[in-house]
Parts: C-alpha cells; structure tokens; sequence
C-alpha cells in the first residue's frame, strides 16, 4: 500500500484501459490550495473579485453530479429529471457562494498535505490541515475525490471529522420528509436568492 | 451540588423515557446505514428544538456581540492564553478519563502536559508542551462510558452547554463534578469559569459559526449530525469512524447502481 500514488494510478489506467492522468490526487489538491491562496493574497484583487474567482475555483474543482446524489440519497430517485438537474444546479450555487464569502477574513492561513489514501471505489482522500499561526488552532480538512471523465473532482469534504455530505443528506432529509421535495428547493433557491452569486450564469462551469 | 443533583435526577428521568425509542427505530429500518437511525433518531425534538432556539437567541443578543467586544478587545495570542489556562486546569478530567478508558500513554502525557505547563508555561496560559510536540489529549466521562459499551441515547440540547445526548449528559456530571472536587472550588466558581471559557471559545470561532449559519439549510440538523459524528470517532476511534463514513457514503450509490444497472 506505499506505492507512490503516480504508480498506482498507471496501473489502474492500465487494467482499465483509460488514458493516462498527469496529475495524482495530492498534487491536484495542492494545486487547487496553492491557487485558492494566490487569489486570496492578492492585494491587487478587491473582495468581489476574489469571491468571483474563488467561486469559478469551486465551479470547476467539485463534482457536483455526485454530491447532489449522495446528499438527497434515497430522495434522488423519488424526484424527477428536472427537479434534479433543478436541485444540482441550486445546490452548487450554495455551495460556492458560501465557499466564496469567507475572503474577507483570510488571515495568512496556510494549507499543508499531511497525508492521502485510496478509498473504496477507487476514490482518493487527501488529508490538509489549515494553519492559523500561534493566534489559533489548526483545521482538519479532509478532501475525498473522484476521477470521472479523467479529472479529479471532490465529492465530499470532511471538516475537523464532520463530513458535509453526510451533515447536508441529514438536513435535506429533515426538510424533504417534513414538507417535501418542492418545498426543499424552494427554500435552496430562496436561500440562494439572499446571498446572490456574483457570477453571471454562464461563468459556472458545466454541470 | 444541590444544583447538579437536579441535573442529574433531570436527566436520568429523560433517560427512562427515552431508552424504548432506539430499538422501535431500529426494527422499522433496518436496511439502512448502521448510522442513520441513531444520527437521525431524535425523540426529543420539539424539546431540543426549543431549547436550540433559546440558545441561539441567547448567542444572538448576548454571547456574539460579546465575543465581539471580547474579540476588539484582546488580541488573538491573549485569547490564546485563556484558552490554554481553561485547558491545563481540565487536567483532572482529561487524566482520569484517560485512565478509566486504559488510555495509558495520553494520561501519562497529560500528566507530563499539567507538570511542564503550570510551571515553564506559567501557570498554564502557556503551551510549551504543545510545542515540544506533546498536544493536549482530551477525554471526557461521556466518551468513557462510550467506550464502556454505553449506547449515546437519543440527543438532547441544554440551555447554554448546546448539544448533547443521554450519555454525555451523565458523562458532563460526573466531569463537573471531578473538576470541582479536584481543585476543591464552588460550583459557581466552575460555572463562571466555563462561562469565561466559553466566551472565549466563541470569540475565537467568529467566523467559522457565521460560515456554518450561513451553510446550512437546517441549522438543528446541522448540529445534530456534526455532533453525532464528532462524538463516533471520539468514542469509536478514528478507523471506525471512517468505515461508518464510507459506508454511509457509499450505501445508497450501490442502490442506484443496481436500480441502474438492470
């Protein structure tokens, strides 16, 4: 199990036919980390444009089919194609914008690998830590990620042992048991509507 | 400790009532993830959501506007150092319960921890140990139990102290009490202390509660299952936990897959 994960990878490209990937779980995290902080540090960026780039990051890096099937679980297939493809398309929004409005408060953390391990399915988790400095204590922030369409993409994100997925199928569960699915995306989309994205429509990646 | 008495005849009278529900819960699905009938079993909800609500007004009107005023007040590295004082003076507590789960190397650190940090870290708001690579080993009374064999019981909320279950409420008692026998102080004293600590705590989690108000969809839930999964790998341990959040994740695609599939 201490094959570098580059080899790994060539094997499994190998016995599965598909074309070979450059770039390992880890080093596409530390990319995406490296690049998320050059926006933040950028003292030539006002705050809506780092939220706006940050927000393409987050567009781009997530795989965002997957999540919306594994938080809405069982929910999924009870819904129509359109309520899903309503449900993905507002459930990103939430997540990015949430994920863009914390630039203002960046302060000098930095993002440190400590370790990865392949997961079942042949998903990828990449295990960070935020340093805060002496002023605070240390993040965990675990990353699992999935190649689909020869890309690495994360699927769940596992915050000082919380992961999001299992947190968010919790809520969206309560939701859609009480008043049901159309209520659910009513309240995403009302949500949504109060902390507007600042991307224009067509800025947010495929879905 | 008339106080805590009231407590705890409280809560073992929530106890009685609800230990019948997680076996009524378990038989009528038992097809899902070993998890979800426990993390989303929850008896007392119109209770928890009650008192949920008075907690968050409560941090609403009084405890963020002054970790607020705490947080303009003093700078980041003094909020440190109470942090750290609160910490090294839960010794006892994190001791103990280390010993009573056969923890036997973090109670022989949190041992060396209370030694080097009351003296070179000056009574405690100093953290030398942390820095020569020996970090703080937390244990509490609920997580003994829990290692014990004590199921969680269903989820409770309490007024200021937030989420809880059953078992953490009788594990927060017996904690209580082993800190204030331990330093033999008043309870007052013990409670304004962990008010003290609190604040503290808050301030120095600004940002992290408005992310997480603003993330979530259902604020209740949210904290219902982060503490549910916090409190798993507390007690269960790290493997355990991360083989219930595999499954958990991956149980329904194998559904869709075979629904696909055919």
């Amino acid at each position: 199990m201490k094959l570098p994960s580059a080899l790994l990878l060539f094997a499994a490209t190998i016995t599965l036919g598909l074309p070979v990937h450059a770039e390992s779980p880890r080093e596409y995290v530390q990319a995406t980390a490296d690049e998320v902080l050059a926006v933040l540090k950028d003292p030539n960026l006002d705050s809506d444009a780092k939220i706006a780039k940050i927000e393409t990051i987050a567009y781009a890096r997530f795989d965002f089919d997957t999540i919306a099937r594994l938080v809405l679980a069982r929910n999924w297939r009870k819904m129509t194609p359109e309520q899903q493809q309503t449900f993905i398309r507002e459930f990103k929004k939430h997540l990015s914008v949430t994920y863009g409005k914390n630039v203002d408060s960046y302060a000098n953390e930095t993002i440190e690998i400590t370790g990865d391990r392949e997961e079942p399915r042949g998903d990828w988790t990449v295990q960070t830590k935020i340093v805060r400095g002496s002023a605070a204590e240390d993040i965990l922030v675990d990353y699992r990620l999935r190649l689909r369409e020869n890309q690495w993409r994360v699927i769940d994100v596992v915050v000082e042992r919380i992961s999001l997925v299992s947190n968010f199928r919790s809520q969206l569960q309560e939701i859609i048991s009480h008043d049901g699915i159309d209520a659910m995306l009513a309240m995403l989309a009302e949500k949504n509507a109060s902390g507007e994205s600042i991307l224009p429509e067509d800025d947010r990646g495929p879905s | 400790m008339r106080h805590g008495n009231t407590l705890l005849a409280l809560s073992l009278g929530l106890a009685l009532l609800g230990s019948p529900s997680p076996s009524s819960a378990q038989a009528t699905s038992c097809a899902e993830p070993k998890s979800s009938p426990s993390a989303d079993d929850d008896p007392f909800q119109p209770f928890n959501r009650a008192m949920f609500s008075v907690n968050d007004t409560f941090d609403d009107y009084v405890l963020e506007p002054v970790a607020r005023g705490w947080d303009f007040v003093l700078p980041h590295p003094v909020q440190r150092g109470i942090g750290n004082f609160y910490d090294n003076l839960l010794f006892p507590i994190h001791f103990i319960n280390n010993v009573l789960q056969g923890e036997i190397d973090p109670a022989a650190i949190s041992l060396s921890r209370f030694a080097v940090n009351t003296t070179v870290g000056l009574g405690g708001i100093f953290d030398p140990a942390t820095k020569l690579g020996v970090p703080i080993q937390r244990a509490d009374f609920g997580q003994t139990l829990g290692k014990w064999g004590t199921p969680p019981g269903p989820y409770l909320v309490w007024p200021i102290w937030g989420s809880s279950n059953v078992r953490d409420t009788a594990g927060l008692l017996v904690d209580a009490y082993l800190g204030v026998t331990t330093f033999f102080v008043d309870l007052p004293i013990l409670v304004g202390s962990t008010a003290v600590n609190a604040l503290n705590t808050r301030s120095l989690n600004l940002e992290a509660v408005q992310g997480v108000r603003e993330a979530s969809l259902d604020l209740y839930v949210a904290a219902r299952n982060a503490y549910h999964q916090q409190r798993l790998e507390a007690v269960e341990g790290v493997e355990a936990a991360r083989a219930q959040r595999d499954e958990d994740l991956y149980f329904f695609e194998d559904d869709f897959e075979e629904e696909e599939a055919p």
